[in-house]
């Protein structure tokens, strides 16, 4: 075991992974709380055109990727709360990133392995600037939303008492929704753009069962979350031919199961 | 002009595209009237998993499809009515099926003879390339769907406009949400083989989102829905073939009519039409409902 972390890439995985589950539990706490599992679900495909169209144009796919998720969080905070008007604002911005896309690929000259590294992710090839970046965005992520907590906190529970209180909510959740785009930015080169929604929503939901205490629902989301990272790049060291992904999404699937019959099962207090 | 009709490709992409036009917009009416637009979105992704599924085992995409949606629709149907906690469930299976993708499509890239394009294939459609296999399992399930869809019309209009009033009645609510699950998974189903995973939405929300925002009657509603999805189909089909943009995929076509339909609707529909009869009570029920759902954290 000594021996695997003498090897370079195995380092940045490591750094990188621990780093956007830190982040992308703490952004995905709070979303689940805002009943936006849809968005968690639409940003990072929408970021996947922005990542598609910079790779045309021969930049960092992380520039891409903050432009459009970050343009359609600027969309969704203006839709409103009603769940079926909100669900199709986000399926048409959605479709439409999507579709554009579709039309970067076909423009993008270059070999597929490119198109599967932005969908799939690449972890294990992970270089260090890309890692220690990735920490560095997570952690100040982390530190702003800390800031804003008993504000966002207010927001969520009851919008209308935080507005008559000064509470400005929906410069509030426009921020909160940047936030999220900025980790979803940076979890999609590391994780693919078809798995950071399980690190977003999973941790969280296990953790909600659970407890409604919100310090403490925050800190068992990322005890959540590392631990399934970590399980999920153990195991695809283990067995080296199949997909961490496959891994993560399993070990996090398992976790959510379990807790569920647990809590119905032994129900205490929470 | 002609040379195009007469175009094997193009009569085939013509054909399947309006199969998946016809089957998306009619579910899709349902789906956005029943506010389950999420749990559309999920069976898109299932259909990752079961259509590269399908393909490892050697049954084809679209019985691996309908094989793991329909599982999956009965699952889902089983939540329940309630909104909350229900978007959580469905993100945490689309969560897995997502993984099972990635691990049925690394399998199969492993395997001698495969090709790495397959995925990309899967996810962004491929309606240039429609073979005579899956231009006859589409219509053999829309004629299925279709079928069932007009036995269960009446109520599950009934009950999807007010679940309260039909239970009242004696309308078997639960079972019709299954039922309609099953409908959603065989049509998304169908979709996912031309449109592919990812830009099936294009079709299944789009044109009943943006005939909703006319504010009609049910029936013109649904009428409407149809109309904008084979408009919108065919008119990316004109345009990827005819357009003046070469090489630019049908999806992307597609899609952008889609939206700019959504989009126009949205801004002229509320401004000419009065309001509908059916909408104040039906968002009353989700005002309430979404005041529950964001009581946490």
């Amino acid at each position: 075991m000594e021996d695997l972390f003498t090897y370079a890439f195995l380092r940045h995985a490591l750094l990188a992974a621990t780093s956007v589950a830190l982040g992308a539990s703490v952004v995905g706490y709070f979303l689940v709380g805002r009943g936006m599992t849809f968005a968690a679900h639409a940003l990072p495909n929408i970021g996947f055109a922005g990542a598609m169209g910079a790779v045309v144009l021969g930049l960092p796919p992380f520039w891409g990727l903050l432009a459009f998720s970050g343009g359609a969080a600027t969309v969704f905070s203006f839709l409103g709360k009603e769940s079926r008007q909100r669900d199709q604002g986000i399926g048409i911005v959605m479709v439409f990133a999507l579709g554009l896309g579709a039309l970067f690929l076909s423009l993008y000259r270059g070999s597929t392995q490119r198109a599967y590294g932005i969908l799939f992710g690449s972890l294990l090839g992970i270089d260090g600037a890309e890692a220690w970046g990735t920490l560095i965005t997570s952690v100040a992520v982390v530190l702003v939303l800390l800031v804003l907590f008993r504000p966002l906190l207010f927001s969520t529970f009851d919008a209308e008492a935080a507005r008559a209180r000064g509470v400005p909510v929906r410069l509030l959740g426009w921020v909160f929704l940047l936030l999220t785009a900025l980790m979803v930015a940076r979890t999609v080169p590391v994780t693919g753009t078809l798995l950071v929604f399980t690190l977003l929503v999973g941790p969280a939901a296990s953790t909600r069962l659970l407890t409604r205490r919100s310090w403490a629902g925050l800190l068992l989301a990322v005890v959540f979350a590392e631990v399934e990272v970590l399980a999920g790049l153990g195991l695809a060291i283990w067995l080296d031919t199949i997909p961490v992904g496959f891994f993560v999404t399993t070990v996090s699937f398992l976790v959510y199961l379990a807790v569920r019959w647990g809590v119905r099962r032994f129900p205490w207090k929470h | 002009m002609e040379a195009l009709i007469a175009s094997q490709v193009f009569q085939r992409a013509l054909l399947e595209g309006t199969i998946a036009a016809l089957l998306c917009s009619l579910v899709g009416y349902f789906m956005v009237l029943r506010a389950v637009t999420f749990a559309g979105e999920a069976l898109t992704d299932i259909g990752f998993a079961g259509a590269t599924g399908g393909v490892l085992l050697g049954f084809g995409p679209l019985w691996g499809m309908l094989g793991l949606g329909l599982l999956a629709a009965v699952l889902l149907g089983n939540l329940g009515d309630r909104v909350k906690g229900r978007d959580i469930d469905i993100g945490m299976i689309l969560s897995f099926s997502l993984g099972l993708g990635v691990l049925f499509l690394s399998l199969q890239a492993q395997m001698p003879g495969s090709h790495a394009a397959g995925g990309v294939k899967l996810l962004f459609g491929s309606l240039l390339s429609v073979s005579d296999a899956v231009l006859w399992g589409s219509g053999v399930v829309a004629v299925v769907v279709l079928t069932v869809l007009a036995a269960v019309f009446r109520p599950l209009l009934f009950a999807s406009i007010d679940g309260a009033t039909a239970r009242a009645r004696g309308v078997s609510t639960r079972t019709l949400g299954v039922v309609f699950l099953l409908l959603l998974a065989a049509a998304t189903a169908v979709s996912v083989q031309s449109m592919g995973v990812l830009l099936s939405s294009a079709l299944l929300v789009g044109p009943a989102g943006a005939a909703f925002q006319w504010r009609r009657g049910p029936l013109a509603t649904l009428g409407l829905a149809v109309a904008l999805a084979l408009a919108i189909t065919w008119g990316g089909l004109v345009l990827a073939f005819a357009g003046p943009f070469d090489n630019a995929p049908v999806g992307f076509f597609i899609c952008t009519l889609s939206a700019l339909t959504y989009g126009i609707s949205l801004l002229l529909g509320r401004r000419l039409t009065r309001v509908a009869p059916e909408e104040p009570a039906h968002s009353h029920h989700h005002h309430a409902a979404d005041a529950e759902e964001g009581e946490d954290v």
